[in-house]
């Protein structure tokens, strides 16, 4: 059995593809959204999901979440007694999402198929291979996100001779995809992205504007209030969406602010997000060779979609109007699963293949001549152009400068920019090559791109045979294997509230969240709601607990949907 | 070995791109990504070219049946510029594979002609040339952002190897900076691939190096021949500018030839800097 996996900046899913197609599996909560966010209580025991987000507010030095911003890099956050890795979060939250599957299967799954944004790098990819690891799993394969959206959508819709483009704004990344359905074939002709640049940057806009218009400081901001702020922006930026104003209300050091923003403030304040998210677009379409009018679909995925300024731009670049998906939070899921059923060969999937690209263009530095005895240094040379079908292996031949040189240096770089220094280095491999005139000493350099990302690069002397290798799997600021096992052990022995606990310890997170964010009358009632569900729950009684947390659920939905102030 | 793209399809040359397709999703079946990687990609390869191939069959019996009027003729007025005349690439998207059989996506070319011809380029390449007169690169890069028609795609891409090509031959009196140079590619979209592109890349190479400012004292009589159908344009640009160019600050374009010749002057002030404090302890 192997299952698909959405591992979000905001939210992640699990799922499996069944007889009926693809089937997501819902969390302790009943929910299909378990929200990335971790948490560790006093003492010691992890939260994952809703109770953490919640506790993001009440306990912010001891919970995280957008943490999939940080995969790649070795940045560790504390929580509690030890300190994370953004990989070892996220294996948290993939063995939350286990934890699910198993109780609705009845077994722990041991292989997925995980999915991650088409413009991840090369350290990103590793970063969620290990977290899947660390989280016991083994990842039979890494699935471009707009890919797995695109998947999904062309085959439950029965799209045939088509060409669709998928605009998938998450709450961390953009991704733009177009694909082609024919066949049986799901072909990917071309991925652009910015890795940087989600719903998240959409909220941070709103909170600086609102800190400015109040001569509000950040660093003055207690975590408390912070996390409020950040809670508020978000709300506004949803309310947003659909209504033409929001109010929203902080409390900071006793004092309340009022919180405006309208339609046309809004737009104004995320124009040079909107402008980011041009080019990609633009890319895509350029390396597809496709105009607005060739597409059969524009389809928009993620939670972030439903902001209307992605569908504006959409329509003014392509001249049509994108189409919404109908649970754009679920689609990258449920392509997942398909991914899945595609590698376990289910039988309803045995006729479709699908092929992906490799988003960068990857290649050398190089050194060219101007004429006149003029060279220019450091120039980009792609061997692998951008989205090239993977797997593909493409080779070019290279010379020394001068007669007297006695190695080549090929530094390996991934990126557009024509100037190599713009682009990202992936490192460098030395060639000895022979005694002789420089334009017979050619070294033949292959670049290898497989299909889950990894590049290898091989440099062949043709005078002399020797060859080179850089397998770039290797070199890498990543984990060594003995650290890998440690963490493993580590992670393994970090307890966890039983699972028919945690409906009660996700309510009273909220119910502590309200209190934190209410003043006077409110607070009062929050405290008494509290006081009568914890008297229940020492009673251990299931039925009456059961009753008494709707009860609970409901008092709070109605306290937070009053007005602000 | 050295079979042909059709043989590895398993079919006859042909145009129609649909039975192409269908050829290989056949194959494909027998040949699966993650199985066989150099059948895979054998295949692939195959088909692209294929495609390509097909496409441009296609193309050339479209462009048979067509009348065979001369080429569109260039209207004097400057505010209809001729784009056809001086580059002809023009309208197709730039792309295309040079190697292989041109214009990956020739379905292109047709439609963003039309467009172009309704586009005024003198009229905006001269509001473009005053931005680059009088405004930083931030607002360039603002002014382009916000320019309405520049969302239209086919536009864009048709319109990129005129704008470097009459910013090159306009250099002198334009003297746009690198920020300037930068903006305009990053707005474009000027990769490493397009960069060489034959209908990019001596415009780019000629504003990269700033060379304009090497021909400083005979600029105008020295410039290369403006290509039919730009005169217009070069006039418009003469007119606007009034007089002789604005002055440069005397050191912009100097600034590294006396580093170069007098950079010795830094070690002697460091030497004697070192000895006098080596002296008075």
């Amino acid at each position: 059995m192997i299952v698909g996996i959405d591992l979000g900046t905001t939210h992640s899913l699990i799922g499996l593809h069944g007889d009926a197609g693809p089937h997501l599996i819902p969390n302790a909560l009943g929910k299909l959204l378990t929200p990335s966010a971790v948490s560790v209580d006093e003492d010691g025991t992890l939260l994952v999901g809703d109770a953490a987000l919640d506790r993001l507010i009440t306990h912010p030095q001891s919970s995280v979440a957008s943490f999939k911003r940080w995969m790649g890099s070795r940045r560790e956050t504390r929580l509690g007694q030890r300190a994370y890795l953004p990989e070892e979060l996220s294996a948290l939250v993939i063995r939350s999402l286990l934890d699910d599957a198993q109780a609705a299967l009845g077994s722990r799954p041991r292989e997925a198929v995980i999915s991650v944004p088409a413009y991840f790098s090369d350290a990103q990819r590793r970063a969620t291979r290990r977290a899947g690891e660390l989280a016991g799993l083994r990842v039979e394969r890494l699935i471009n996100e707009p890919t797995a959206a695109a998947l999904a959508y062309g085959l439950a819709e029965r799209l045939d001779e088509a060409h669709v483009l998928v605009l998938d704004l998450g709450g961390g990344t953009f991704d733009v995809s177009i694909l082609e359905l024919f066949d049986g074939v799901v072909k990917v002709h071309a991925s652009a992205g910015d890795n940087f640049l989600g719903g998240d940057d959409f909220t941070e806009a709103i909170e600086k504007h609102w800190l400015s218009e109040h001569h509000l400081r950040r660093e003055a901001l207690k975590p408390q209030e912070a996390s409020q702020l950040r809670q508020r922006a978000e709300a506004a930026k949803r309310q947003l969406a659909t209504s033409q104003s929001t109010e929203q209300a902080l409390h900071v050091a006793g004092k309340a602010y009022a919180l405006r923003l309208d339609e046309a403030g809004f737009d104004q304040l995320v124009a040079p997000l909107v402008q980011r998210m041009r080019s990609p677009i633009e890319r895509a379409m350029r390396d597809a060779g496709l105009r607005g009018a060739d597409l059969a679909e524009v389809v928009m995925v993620g939670g972030a979609s439903r902001m209307p300024q992605l569908s504006r731009l959409a329509a003014r670049l392509l001249g049509r109007l994108p189409l919404r998906h109908v649970a754009p939070d679920e689609a990258i899921a449920h392509g997942a699963c398909v991914a899945a059923g595609l590698k376990a060969r289910h039988q309803a999937l045995e006729e479709i293949i699908l092929t992906d690209v490799c988003p960068h263009s990857l290649g050398v530095a190089i050194s060219m001549e101007l004429g006149q005895g003029l060279r220019s240094h450091g120039h980009f040379d792609p061997i692998i152009e951008r989205n090239s079908t993977v797997p593909v292996s493409r080779m070019r031949e290279y010379y020394p400068i001068h007669d007297q040189q006695t190695a080549i240096t090929l530094r390996v770089y991934q990126g557009e920019n024509p100037w190599a220094e713009n682009n990202i280095a992936l490192g460098a491999l030395e060639v000895p090559v022979p005694p002789g005139a420089a334009d017979e000493r050619g070294v033949d350099v292959r670049f290898t791109y497989d299909i889950n990302g990894v590049l290898q690069v091989e440099a062949r002397v043709k005078k002399t045979g020797i060859v080179r290798e850089l397998l770039l799997m290797q070199d890498d600021g990543g984990l060594t294997e003995e650290e890998a096992r440690q963490r493993l052990a580590e992670l393994a022995e970090l307890k966890t509230h039983p699972r028919d606990e945690q409906p009660n310890i996700a309510a009273l997170a909220r119910a502590e969240r309200l209190y934190t964010e209410s003043l006077g009358e409110e607070r009062r009632q929050v405290h008494a709601l509290i006081v009568d569900f914890q008297a229940v729950l020492a009673t251990q009684d299931k039925t009456l607990v059961a009753r008494q947390r709707a009860a609970l659920l409901q008092a709070l939905d109605t306290l937070e949907a009053r007005e602000p102030l | 070995m050295t079979l042909s793209a059709w043989e590895v399809l398993g079919i006859e040359e042909t145009a129609d791109s649909r039975a192409i397709r269908r050829a290989y999703a056949a194959r494909l079946k027998a040949t699966r990504p993650e199985e066989d990687a150099t059948a895979f990609q054998l295949l692939t390869d195959a088909f692209e070219w294929a495609c390509a191939d097909a496409r441009r069959l296609q193309n050339e019996q479209a462009a048979a049946e067509r009348p065979s009027a001369g080429p569109p003729s260039t209207e004097p007025e400057p505010s209809v510029p001729a784009p056809d005349a001086p580059l002809p690439e023009l309208g197709k998207p730039l792309d295309a594979e040079p190697a292989p059989a041109d214009g990956s996506a020739p379905a292109t070319a047709d439609g963003s002609e039309g467009e172009e011809r309704s586009f005024a380029f003198g009229p905006f390449f001269e509001a473009l040339a005053e931005e680059i007169r009088k405004r930083d690169p931030k607002h360039l890069r603002a002014w382009l952002d916000a320019h309405p028609e520049l969302y239209s795609l086919e536009l864009k891409w048709a319109l990129t190897p005129h704008v470097f090509d009459t910013l090159a031959h306009n250099a002198s009196v334009l003297d746009p900076h690198r920020g300037h140079l930068e903006t305009l590619m990053h707005f474009f979209g000027v990769d490493a691939r397009l960069r060489r592109h034959p209908a990019l890349a001596p415009a780019l190479d000629f504003l990269e190096l700033g060379q304009w400012r090497e021909q400083k004292p005979a600029a105008s009589s020295q410039k290369a021949p403006m290509p039919a159908g730009w005169e217009n344009l070069a006039n418009v640009m003469d007119e606007s500018r009034q007089g002789p160019p604005p002055p440069r600050k005397p050191l912009q374009g100097t600034w590294s030839e006396n580093l170069a010749n007098y950079w010795w002057v830094f070690i002697v002030l460091m030497v004697i800097g070192k000895l006098s404090a080596f002296f008075s302890q």
